[in-house]
């Protein structure tokens, strides 16, 4: 759909054949109530018959902290390899988590996910798939990428271009942790996982435990690029949250069956749990 | 004194003016009791212009769900027959998980065009436990060029 209606619409019934055939904002919600410390409670949603979905952004609202892992039951494919922490994956209706390029869920499609409660306590979660009813089977004309609501008209200036974003549509949401683990006051810790072909990066989101938060590095082997000169870089200033996630100006092709590694150093006084994410697309 | 630019009417500058888009605000006012649910509340576009919604914004004194439908496709928003999963009926979309502020608003990033005179009928769940005054507000521009 063109961003605006044509100006020059002749007669009521022709606007209404737009109305009717343009694409209409949805919201697809996964509902759970999770036990305290339950792991791996399962809830799935239906893409109706009547079009196809494309899903723009995560945004979700619960009583306690969970993590969450997705599968796209039509193609049997997991969108993370093990689960990621709601803060780093959904945002709120004023800051949703975006996907960095909408994916086209196809009508009748189902997409699970697998809750684990980190409260410690009754959790009612509210897990919602924001975007479009494709009620055209057309595709788009142009590339409409999202708005970042905290940047507004600028959202450009902080987001990979649009053109690069464009070569990345069609394209799977992946979201892979880096580092997910609870490390000693002062410790440090390394983790590392091989990148399959076709892996692109272009957000980065990160949370831990402990307000005082930590500091990372991050290799690639296959490039054997450090990205940072010493392990000083701050949390918040290396990576946001879904809300506002820290996007790279241009997007970075992970190494082809190379490895991504990190290693995060807990800058509190007490143990603290750490998930770093790398987030994008993948074939 | 300088003529290089061509001089505009001030009719042709009225009729630009008469002509663009109007920024709008349409709300919808509902006030719900402790746990009150299922009360409707509509708003119907006006009969000048038809509507391009671009954001959704709400205030309200405590936590609700809505259920919305575009009266005039008969679409909605959202899928019906909602259960977790225990089975529990959901009603709707919780209103953190659909609405901003005029600060952060959702923002559509592909608006939706709303013919003039459609109804757009929400349905309301309080989940305050406690009197709850609302105020939904579809945010756009009135398109006085369609």
């Amino acid at each position: 759909m063109p961003l605006e209606i044509q100006q020059a619409m002749p007669s009521r019934a022709a606007r209404a054949a737009i109305v009717l055939g343009q694409d209409l904002p949805f919201w697809y919600p996964i509902n759970a109530q999770v036990g305290a410390n339950a792991v791996g409670v399962k809830n799935i949603i239906q893409v109706d018959n009547d079009s196809d979905f494309e899903w723009r952004s995560l945004i979700a609202s619960s009583t306690g902290l969970f993590s969450v892992l997705l599968t796209n039951n039509k193609t049997k494919r997991p969108l993370m390899p093990t689960p990621v922490n709601g803060e780093n994956l959904s945002g709120t209706a004023q800051q949703p988590g975006f996907l960095a390029v909408p994916f086209r869920l196809v009508r009748t499609s189902i997409l699970q996910a697998e809750f684990t409660d980190r409260s410690g306590a009754p959790n009612t979660i509210q897990f919602i798939l924001q975007g479009y009813k494709k009620f055209s089977n057309v595709n788009d004309p142009v590339f409409i990428p999202n708005v970042l609501s905290y940047r507004k008209a600028i959202s450009h200036v902080y987001m990979p271009n649009v053109g690069e974003l464009s070569q990345l549509n069609g394209k799977m949401p992946y979201w892979w942790p880096l580092f997910d683990a609870t490390v000693g006051s002062q410790q440090a810790g390394r983790n590392k996982f091989t990148v399959p072909d076709g892996c692109y990066w272009t957000h980065i989101v990160a949370s831990s435990s402990q307000g005082a938060g930590f500091v990372l590095q991050i290799y690639d082997t296959d490039r054997q690029q450090i990205f940072e000169d010493s392990p000083t870089t701050v949390s918040p200033n290396h990576a946001g949250s879904a809300q506002r996630p820290f996007w790279l100006k241009k997007v970075y092709k992970l190494p082809s069956n190379g490895q991504m590694q990190c290693r995060v150093i807990n800058l509190a006084a007490a143990a603290s749990a750490i998930q770093v994410v790398l987030c994008g697309v993948r074939d | 004194m300088s003529t290089s630019a061509p001089a505009v009417s001030a009719a042709a500058r009225s009729a630009a003016v008469l002509g663009q888009d109007l920024p709008f605000w349409y709300p919808i006012n509902v006030t719900l009791t402790a746990n009150q649910s299922g009360i409707a509340g509509n708003v119907t576009t006006d009969n000048d212009a038809d509507f391009e919604l671009r954001e959704l914004i709400a205030s309200s004194t405590g936590a609700f769900q809505i259920q919305l439908v575009d009266r005039f496709t008969s679409r909605p928003l959202l899928p019906s027959n909602l259960v977790d999963n225990t089975g529990a009926i959901i009603f709707g979309v919780n209103s953190v998980n659909l609405f901003g502020t005029a600060q952060l608003p959702f923002i559509l990033p592909i608006p939706y065009i709303l013919l003039r005179q459609s109804t757009v009928a929400g349905s309301f769940k309080d989940l305050s436990g406690a009197g709850n005054t609302i105020q939904v507000i579809l945010w756009g521009y009135k398109k006085f060029g369609s």
